[in-house]
């Protein structure tokens, strides 16, 4: 059976993160790549770091949250509000970076002040709540003035580039690999698996859960950042429902809490849309039925058993520090 | 608008809410999941009317009954084919499932019919009555005579029926019920009807208030009504009628007295609220998780 | 293995669990009535019932996964009203389910791992060397799910040994298992005592094992104590006899 060894995967990360944006850059420059494909590099790479965040509450927590697109658009408008004060007196290098964090940081706030009364229960609350959620976000920044109101915020620098997608890509993908790695990962999946039994073996479940949904919210958030520095204009409609399920059925085909199959799918996921653009108005409804097939299938024995053979191989060896 | 009209807003709204609550509720005691989809059902039962009386010419009572009897086919369905096979599932995967469902409800019909709002039937209009000085709405007045009924008679059944039983006893203990030889299964399935026939009313209600639906319609509704059943506490049959007109009341006087376009985050704060204060729900009692 | 991290010895008057009047209504059923109960330090205690005596419940209170509804609960002196399972489980104490609550598509190791404090040193060899006990050391990177059900349960316990406790309460334990794996668990349970020197509370229902290896029996029923003693005073004892046979064939006895 395959392994992917220690060597392996550092191989794959010194060598290939990098080569793949190298490569990219000399498409880019020979004028190889078609404009269409042009246009998807960043959506792509918005596309990986979102289902990548959704992966740690979805697939690695086993929690079902429907608000991320919320969290994007609330680290969307801090970051442009911030750049739009600031962009004055702050160099672009300066300014940038910092309102990456910030849409991080205030995103990860509000995920934290919901997480306070959600986790305390037991249920499937959290769906509804983060639902709710995200529809609350979307009226109330159609409804506010400073954030543009219903026409949007508009004249957010375009600071994102390919490069910086791209760096902020990779950052996210260790980041989500060191969290997989660490104790933190583990308490996850160990309370994903069993949370009675977690809690019976001194795992703070409540604290681990609430720890997950704030980093998958700020990471979100960091997206949001990413989208309105390069449309540069924000209007509350791209963070909708519809956005929020899209990331779902990412992460879901993916298999839950694969890192590298949140990341081949969200690809799919971007490039597929575009190439069968005839199915475009059916793309919800496919999406939907996948959702459906997808759970019902992971019921059935076959499935399962092919699953279990592919865990074995996709097993990391020796997981845990 | 006086404090009397909005009062009396709160109550329609209340009783829109607790017919849907009670839909949520009762499967989620029974069937020990939350259905997403309820809300889209209700969509799919006013849509129904509204194409059936617009497009095809049905008189409007009939397209009632057709509306009921598809939205009961519809839940029964759902049921059969999404969640049924799911029930050794993780709650990961049927609540996962339901948002496919409600997901595909929402898009099927929005391919259908398209995305616009269509208007509700105006045969369904109602004459307001003028009393002592203010004026008291027909269809408010109606959709709360007929939603106590309706409340009522569920009541009746959960807790004097033999179906009742059975439907309280797979909610406290399905393998025990089954040991003494009740059809969860069936009772599961009623259970759907009855929640779904419930969302067919609330939908003719719902058109009747707000006048136009389209496919999308349903979410609001549905989450709201999800909160009016976390207010009274969820499983709890009283508890989703109080939760529902609490509901009703808070959000109509918040629209007059507050902010209408906050309305939907006061809601929304009221969740919250009620997760952080008394999670149970004001009727609710403790679910213990079987360990 | 080598000592785990511990308080040096206690005095053997010390009980390690003590409740007194400890009781739970479920809405208007009474489920446990006023027990007053304890276990001694490194006793093996046995926990005994017919079906539906209130057994698991008992677990469960004493675990702080229920709330009593009257009553207290002291661990090593100190009352435990009031904490969250974990914390009590930093305390020094570990359980294991009746049905099996492994986390499943963690790995062997992992599930041994996760149940230790992440301070302690050498975590890594520690684990092996538990597994080992177990026998399970050569299966450690199998997923736990995928384990045979009598591996699963050993899992179960040797990862509630991982957290270090002073008081181990085993539900059933040898559920499930044939008359071998049975003998060998129950040796195993007698070493579990000697060599990590926790005091251990099991629930079971298979007879033999619980009179070879216990220190003392409770016997619950109706939510209700009606004998307690060492394995032979409970053999003899009357209504114990009665609530498992019934009082016709006891009458036999």
């Amino acid at each position: 059976m395959l392994r992917f060894s220690k060597q392996m995967k550092r191989w794959f990360a010194w060598i290939l993160l990098p080569g793949i944006y190298i490569v990219v850059l000399l498409l880019l420059q020979e004028k190889l790549l078609s404009r269409h494909t042009q246009s998807l590099l960043v959506p792509l790479c918005m596309n990986i770091i979102l289902a990548l965040s959704l992966n740690i509450v979805v697939g690695m927590l086993g929690e079902l949250s429907l608000g991320h697109a919320g969290f994007m658009s609330i680290g969307a408008y801090a970051g442009s509000l911030f750049s739009l004060q600031t962009q004055e007196y702050l160099p672009t290098l300066l300014r940038y970076p910092l309102a990456i964090l910030l849409g991080a940081l205030v995103a990860g706030f509000f995920a934290g002040v919901l997480s306070v009364p959600v986790f305390r229960l037991k249920g499937d609350y959290l769906a509804i709540v983060t639902l709710a959620f995200g529809e609350i976000v979307r009226s109330l920044i159609i409804n506010f003035a400073w954030t543009g109101g219903a026409a949007g915020l508009k004249g957010t620098p375009r600071d994102t580039t390919f490069t910086t997608a791209y760096l902020l890509t990779v950052f996210v993908w260790l980041l989500s690999q060191k969290i997989y790695h660490s104790r933190l990962g583990l308490e996850m999946r160990a309370v994903r698996d069993n949370a009675i039994a977690a809690e019976a073996c001194g795992i703070d479940v409540i604290n681990r859960k609430r720890a997950g949904f704030i980093l998958a919210a700020a990471i979100a958030g960091s997206a949001g950042v990413l989208y309105s520095h390069y449309y540069t204009i924000l209007t509350a409609g791209v963070f909708d429902y519809n956005r929020s399920i899209e990331i779902l059925v990412m992460v879901v085909l993916g298999g839950m809490g694969s890192m590298i199959g949140s990341v081949i799918s969200a690809m799919t996921l971007t490039i597929a849309p575009e190439a069968l653009r005839f199915l475009n108005d059916y793309r919800m409804l496919i999406y939907s039925l996948l959702l459906i097939t997808a759970m019902i299938g992971r019921q059935s024995r076959i499935f399962g058993q092919l699953q279990q053979r592919l865990k074995e191989v996709k097993r990391p060896h020796g997981a845990i520090e | 608008m006086s404090l009397a009209a909005s009062l009396m807003n709160g109550l329609n709204l209340g009783a829109i809410y607790g017919l849907i609550a009670l839909g949520y509720t009762m499967v989620y005691g029974i069937a020990k999941m939350l259905n997403f989809a309820h809300g889209d059902i209700i969509m799919t039962g006013a849509l129904t009317i509204v194409i059936s009386v617009h497009r095809f010419g049905v008189s409007p009572w009939l397209s009632i009954l057709l509306s009921i009897g598809v939205c009961v086919s519809l839940g029964v369905l759902i049921e059969k084919i999404a969640y049924k096979p799911l029930r050794k599932a993780s709650s990961l995967s049927v609540l996962i499932t339901a948002i496919g469902v409600s997901f595909l409800l929402q898009n099927t019909a929005q391919l259908l019919f398209g995305s616009s709002l269509r208007s509700f039937p105006k045969a369904f209009q109602v004459p307001s009555y003028i009393i002592g000085g203010f004026e008291l709405k027909g269809d408010r007045l109606l959709t709360i005579l007929i939603t106590a009924m309706l409340m009522v008679g569920l009541v009746w059944i959960v807790y004097r029926s033999k179906i009742g039983l059975a439907m309280r006893a797979v909610a406290q203990d399905r393998d025990t019920a089954e040991l003494m030889g009740i059809d969860a299964n069936r009772v599961i399935s009623i259970t759907f009807a009855i929640g779904s026939a419930l969302a067919a009313v609330a939908g003719l209600f719902y058109g009747i208030a707000y006048g136009f639906i389209g496919p999308y319609s349903g979410s609001m509704p549905g989450i709201k009504a999800f909160t009016a059943a976390v207010l009274g506490g969820i499983g709890s049959v009283p508890g989703a009628i109080v939760g529902g007109v609490l509901l009703g009341l808070i959000e109509s006087l918040a629209k007059t007295y507050l902010s209408s376009e906050l309305s939907d985050a006061i809601v929304f704060a009221v969740l919250i609220g009620i997760l952080l204060l008394k999670p149970t729900g004001l009727m609710g009692q403790e679910i213990r998780e079987k360990v | 293995m080598e000592q785990l991290n511990r308080n040096p010895k206690l005095s053997t008057c010390l009980n390690v669990l003590e409740t007194k009047g400890l009781g739970i209504d479920f809405g208007g059923l009474t489920a446990l009535n006023s027990l007053d109960f304890r276990v001694k330090e490194n006793e093996i205690c046995g926990l005994i019932g017919p079906n539906g005596a209130g057994k698991t419940t008992l677990f469960n209170l004493l675990t702080n996964i229920y709330k009593p509804s009257r009553g207290s609960i002291s661990f090593m002196g100190q009352d435990t009203a009031g904490l969250i399972p974990h914390q009590l489980n930093h305390r020094g104490v570990a359980r294991t389910f009746q049905n099996i609550r492994l986390f499943h598509q963690l790995s062997v190791l992992e599930n041994i791992l996760v149940a230790m404090r992440p301070s302690r040193q050498n975590r890594v060899k520690e684990a092996y060397e538990l597994l080992h006990f177990f026998q399970l050391d050569s299966q450690s990177e199998q997923v736990a799910g995928n384990l045979p059900y009598g591996s699963q349960r050993k899992l179960e316990i040797a990862r509630a040994l991982a957290s270090n406790p002073t008081l181990l309460l085993l539900d059933e334990p040898a559920a499930g298992m044939n008359p071998v794996e049975t003998k060998v668990l129950s040796q195993q349970i007698s070493q579990i005592r000697d060599r990590f020197q926790v005091s251990i509370l099991l629930i079971e229902h298979d007879m033999k094992l619980v009179m070879d290896i216990c220190d003392v029996i409770w016997v619950l029923n109706f939510g209700q104590f009606i004998a307690y003693g060492t394995p032979l005073e409970i053999a003899k004892n009357q209504q114990v006899i009665e609530a498992y046979l019934g009082r016709r064939e006891a009458a036999r006895c």
